[in-house]
């Protein structure tokens, strides 16, 4: 069938689809109209016409009858269309019928009756009858604009409603408070002093300064505070050397210090405060990667008898020495320790560690060379029966052997567990160490996120072992799950779990979610990115945060 | 001011200077101090008077707080596109004092 598309050729970008059907003349209205005619035709009684639907049998001979007959709901329109029947597909009665007149062509409009020339932008009648002239036609362009609009206003809507949900905020009003510190903090620039507004506000709008980037140099000086002991910045990218300085010199009292994104801190910092805080028990550095080991080897030497909790992440310049300074000055008071993603630690310096006999709380993530099943089990032989955390994200040369012969046997006191992206682990190897564990209580936080080869088995025993103590609980990625494991979870009274991920396990869906919503009462906060099967039909009780559904932003 | 008991549909608010303004009782819901003090199972005068002062907050901040409480209380069902809530940039740091003493979930 081939068309002389008559008119202009210059058209704007159109997908495939739309310009055949345009070509075509087919249009949707027009074939639904046409459609419901015909079931009212053959719905009403009317003896001679053999009106058939069932497209596949139409004959010329069918059609030409339909032409002649007189049927009186056939209208004037539907009859000039069968005429120009040659032009359409033999595909159907229905699809024949409604044979677009061609660009070019004059046509009666279907509302006022007068004379126009089709063009390729002439809309459809309403009632899908006919073609409306220009003037017509134009009168609903105003209408359909304003359906547009409103469904891009919809589709921003849920997209402000999912990003509000990606950030895990509360999509409500929002409250005075946090919009004063908004602003403060907008015009942090110009405010010469802050006053007096309480260590909590402090503390919020210090993160909110971090999180627009607004901690800068010249702002810095209005939270620090002589009697200031407890500091947090998590971005301190844009202050450089001698304002990190400051704070040592500002806030000599500090006892907790955290400092994130400090990529601008040197050595003369470091050594400033291990004379200046003389207070100081807990330092958290991530990202400060100009400091060389020397200098942490005269930090340790200097203030390491006081130290109760050290935390370093992102750096290559901490080695041996350093960790043997560490040892050598921290072993009586060192409780919490921390090394992530420090790169230039080997198996053979993590042993050191053993020789920190005080440890409640140690995290050696993301640093999978260091981190063997042997080194691991001595480590927990030591003071397994003392720790109360363990963190080991990314360590996949760990397997079942550490499970069984270094967390089950050793670890008695242990809470918090996070062993995410350790693929060493196997099903039965995890169940093993949570099948009546008798000398743990049940962990508070648990993590296996992407531990791939673990499956039912394994998180079922952890569920039967830990239920009435879990509040964080991670399964993300670990696919092979079935619903099964969920709907004991359910079953479990698990009350005070409050925070669930499940991202990429395939077998959840709106069933398993809404039971989970239903059983668990204090839920709050659920992510649950790449699970297709949730949709938005998911009925999710008030109160607990879905984020990641794929409905929420499509 | 007669002692008047039971829910009445005003309260009002007394700023420091003496500026009194009328709100509904639902608006000052909004602050949890406001209707702890409101409330009608409590003893307090503020509860029997339907009255509450306010001697810390001045009368501008005080109506810049009023006119919060409505706005939350307006758009509290619809949280989707609502209108910026203009807050002076001067009044920021004093609003933010006061504001955290009327607490309360939402203010």
């Amino acid at each position: 069938m081939s068309r002389n598309a008559g008119g202009s050729r210059v058209r704007g970008p159109n997908s495939a689809l739309t310009e055949f059907l345009r070509e075509r003349g087919i249009d949707a209205n027009a074939i639904r109209h046409r459609y419901e005619e015909t079931l009212q035709q053959q719905a009403s009684a009317s003896s001679d016409t053999v009106v058939t639907v069932s497209g596949s049998s139409a004959t010329s001979r069918s059609r030409s009858r339909e032409v002649e007959t007189t049927v009186a709901s056939s209208s004037r329109s539907r009859k000039r269309t069968k005429k120009k029947h040659e032009d359409s597909d033999d595909e159907g009665e229905v699809l024949a019928r409604m044979a677009r007149p061609r660009p070019g062509q004059i046509e009666f409009c279907a509302e006022c009756q007068c004379r126009f020339t089709v063009t390729a932008y002439s809309k459809a009648a309403r009632d899908g009858n006919g073609l409306l002239c220009h003037s017509c036609g134009s009168k609903y362009a105003q209408e359909e604009k304003q359906q547009k609009k409103t469904q891009i206003s919809s589709r921003k809507r849920k997209k402000s409603i999912a990003a509000a949900l990606l950030d895990k905020q509360e999509f409500a009003v929002p409250k005075l408070q946090d919009m004063c510190i908004k602003l403060i903090a907008r015009y942090i620039e110009d405010v010469e002093m802050l006053g007096d507004i309480g260590d909590f506000n402090m503390e919020k709008i210090a993160r909110i300064l971090s999180r627009n980037r607004s901690l800068k140099d010249n702002t810095l000086k209005l939270f620090l505070n002589p009697s200031i002991k407890r500091l947090h910045f998590w971005d301190c990218s844009n202050l450089c050397s001698d304002s990190l300085e400051l704070i040592g010199s500002y806030c000599p009292l500090v006892e907790s210090l955290t400092l994130s994104m400090c990529g601008q801190m040197t050595d003369k910092v470091i050594d400033y405060y291990s004379t200046n805080l003389r207070n100081l028990h807990s330092l958290t550095i991530n990202g400060g990667f100009l400091i060389t080991s020397g200098c942490w080897l005269r930090f340790f030497d200097a203030i390491g008898s006081q130290l109760n909790r050290f935390s370093l992440a992102n750096t290559l310049r901490f080695n041996r020495e350093s960790l043997e300074a560490i040892v050598r000055n921290c072993s009586g008071t060192l409780e919490e320790l921390s090394l992530s993603r420090v790169g230039s630690l080997k198996v053979e310096d993590i042993s050191l560690l053993l020789q920190l006999p005080r440890l409640t709380a140690l995290e050696l993530s993301y640093m999978r060379d260091a981190i063997t099943d042997d080194i691991m089990i001595d480590l927990l032989r030591t003071f397994g029966p003392q720790l109360v955390t363990l963190n080991l994200d990314d360590s996949g040369d760990l397997t079942d052997k550490f499970l069984l012969e270094g967390v089950r046997p050793h670890c008695g006191r242990l809470q918090n567990l996070s062993l995410a992206l350790c693929d060493g682990f196997t099903d039965i190897g995890v169940r093993d160490v949570f099948k009546d564990w008798e000398v743990n209580n049940g962990l508070i936080n648990a993590n296996f996120s992407r531990c791939v080869n673990v499956g039912d088995a394994g998180i079922q025993a952890l569920i039967d072992h830990s239920a009435k103590t879990l509040v964080v609980l991670n399964l993300n990625s670990i696919y092979k799950l079935t619903s099964a494991t969920f709907q004991l979870l359910a079953s479990s009274d698990c009350e005070f779990l409050s925070h669930l991920d499940f991202g990429f396990v395939h077998c959840v869906g709106d069933e398993e979610i809404e039971v989970l919503t239903e059983r668990c009462k204090s839920l709050q906060l659920i992510e649950a990115y790449g699970n297709i099967r949730i949709t938005e039909l998911a009925k999710i009780k008030r109160g607990v945060k879905v984020a990641g559904r794929q409905s929420d932003s499509l | 001011m007669a002692d008047m008991s039971g829910d009445r549909e005003y309260v009002r608010l007394v700023s420091s200077d003496g500026f009194e303004y009328s709100i509904l009782r639902s608006a000052a819901a909004v602050s949890g101090t406001l209707r702890g003090m409101l409330s009608q199972s409590s003893n307090f005068v503020e509860a029997k008077q339907n009255r509450v002062v306010l001697p810390n907050i001045s009368g501008v901040l005080l109506e810049k707080v009023c006119e919060y409480l409505y706005y939350n209380l307006k758009h509290q069902n619809n949280p989707g596109n609502i209108p910026e809530f203009d807050v002076p940039p001067e009044m920021a740091l004093e609003l933010l004092v006061a504001s955290d003493f009327l607490d309360g979930k939402h203010c």
